[in-house]
């Protein structure tokens, strides 16, 4: 797979900019408030073009999550196992996050409230910017 | 609600030809071309007058090519479904039933073919469609991890018990068993051998997880009339619908509904428009890429609710002769096999014939899903005799 091909596409760019920069940014429709993920360049409830983007906190609560043990494919430079944890945040209406989690597997439950850090994951010979979960 | 294609076609012929992965001795086209006939033969008609192809799944085969070996006089319909899970599996069936119903063509075959070694592992294919950097940057690679985390979900937010899902298996297995096509023929299964096996990404173990096969199945539509003067007794296809509604798709996982597998909008307009409901379905192929999603299915057609689940997944409810909600009489994809999913289709065939290797007493209507938790997915109901 090429670079390109592992591109949502254009309209979530920004996220990946400030992903890169150490920054969350998600966003909000100035025309109807609501905020949207996955990215889009129009809002399909207001019609609103390019909606905004905005800063916020790195903190999540856990929505659902699983422990990889298989080896699949591009996730050598993770080592198995490890767990991936699908976070919402309530800074954006509940929109939800993936991320690699770091610490207490006891911990893993239904809200489990999370923190993030911005690093980098291992995909072939690219690191991707990414998400940390952390217990808060 | 439409409802035109209430019994106007009906599957009159079925082809499948099934291998270990990798264990293909033709190519996919080859394997393809003999399904297809096996079907024709089954049905009693020359492979020449097929004149409509439909698959799902980004199958490789473009239908001309096969027109050499076929004889095909003429092509008057050739389609398929987008996306790349098994979504669109009775989609087909809706396409080339809309196709035969208004006439533009006459005898139109559904198929899916999957040789390794031309196609690839199904499950990279599957994932070409939805891997981007988001789900690459948690690790997520694979459909298993993605079916795991709505599958963890689906356990926390409804308290679905673990013995409720290994019950499907065991289902699954015993008519496996039974019957001489899958790959547990003869074999006993013993739920230890489920409990010890390996997680694939929890909580899927390696018996939760459809594996994929080599082969490629076929099932010939023609219009109800033709099908009558054919060799098979007809099995009319009652209703199928395709789609997804607001808050569903592919959505970097933030389906409004995160343990649906997105058959709710689908199965409401298939009781719509056939003017059956749950209770009027005699048996169910279930598309189980994994074990949870083919227990959400259920919940999506309304045949159990998530707090029944634990009470209506019990293995002597989910099989024939004696149960009263069978599943996947063949061994479904986890114990019969895994060509994406045609298999199921063609055991609904087969099951309402009286051919199934575990016949269900007096089966009438038969309800086939595809899909579970892709973005876009499908059922269908068919049926021995016309309401
Ligand atoms: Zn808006």
């Amino acid at each position: 797979m090429d670079d390109a091909a592992l591109r949502t596409g254009p309209a979530d760019a920004p996220y990946w900019h400030a992903l890169s920069e150490g920054r969350l940014i998600m966003q909000k429709c100035q025309g109807c408030g609501e905020w949207k993920w996955p990215a889009v360049s129009r809002c399909g409830d207001c019609g609103t073009w390019e909606p905004e983007w905005h800063e916020i906190a790195l903190e999540g609560k856990l929505f659902s999550w699983t422990r990889t043990w298989h080896p699949f494919g591009g996730t050598e430079g993770i080592g198995t196992p490890f767990v991936t944890v699908l976070a919402y945040l309530p800074h954006a209406r509940d929109r939800r996050l993936l991320g690699l989690y770091e610490g207490d597997e006891s911990l893993l439950a239904l809200d489990l409230p999370l923190v993030g850090r911005i690093a980098t994951t291992r995909f072939g010979d690219e690191d991707i910017p990414a998400i940390r979960w952390l217990p808060a | 609600m439409a409802n035109g294609l209430m019994g106007k076609v009906a599957a009159a012929g079925v082809g499948v030809l099934q291998y270990k992965r990798a264990g293909a001795p033709y190519g996919e086209r080859g394997v393809l071309t003999r399904a297809i006939v096996a079907a024709c033969e089954d049905a009693g008609l020359d492979p020449a007058d097929v004149d409509g192809f439909v698959s799902y799944g980004d199958d490789h085969n473009q239908p001309d090519r096969l027109m050499p070996e076929l004889g095909t006089k003429e092509i008057r319909l050739s389609t398929s479904v987008w996306g790349g899970g098994g979504g669109g599996l009775l989609g087909a069936f809706e396409l080339a039933a809309m196709a035969i119903a208004t006439g533009q063509c006459k005898a139109a075959v559904v198929f899916r073919a999957l040789v390794q070694g031309n196609s690839g592992r199904l499950s990279s294919a599957v994932m070409a469609h939805h891997v981007n950097n988001h789900f690459v940057a948690a690790g997520i690679t694979a459909p298993a991890q993605i079916c795991a985390l709505r599958a963890m979900r689906m356990a926390l937010q409804h308290n679905l018990p673990q013995e409720a899902v290994e019950q499907l298996v065991l289902a699954d297995y015993y008519h496996g068993s039974r019957n001489p096509e899958a790959v547990s023929y003869g074999q006993q299964f013993d739920i230890e051998t489920y409990r010890k096996s390996r997680w694939i990404a929890e909580p899927l173990r390696l018996f939760d997880c459809s594996r994929e096969n080599d082969g490629a199945g076929a099932i010939l539509l023609v219009s109800a009339e033709h099908a009558r003067d054919l060799k098979q007794k007809p099995v009319y296809l009652l209703g199928a619908a395709t789609g997804a509604e607001k808050g569903w798709g592919d959505l970097l996982e933030n389906d409004d509904d995160y343990t649906s597998t997105g058959f709710e909008p689908v199965a409401r307009r298939l009781w719509e428009m056939t003017g059956l409901g749950p209770r009027d379905i005699d048996v169910t192929q279930l598309y189980e890429n994994f074990t949870y999603q083919g227990i959400s299915s259920l919940v999506g057609h309304g045949l159990i609710s998530w707090e029944s689940a634990a009470e209506d997944l019990k293995f002597d409810n989910l099989i024939a002769p004696s149960g009263k909600l069978p599943v996947n009489t063949s061994g479904g994809n986890l114990a019969q096999g895994f060509i994406h999913g045609i298999n199921i289709a063609v055991e609904a065939v087969r099951q309402l014939r009286g051919q199934s290797a575990n016949p269900v007493p007096d089966a009438r209507t038969c309800l086939v899903c595809g899909g579970p938790g892709s973005p876009i997915n499908s059922s269908a109901i068919f049926a021995n005799e016309l309401p």
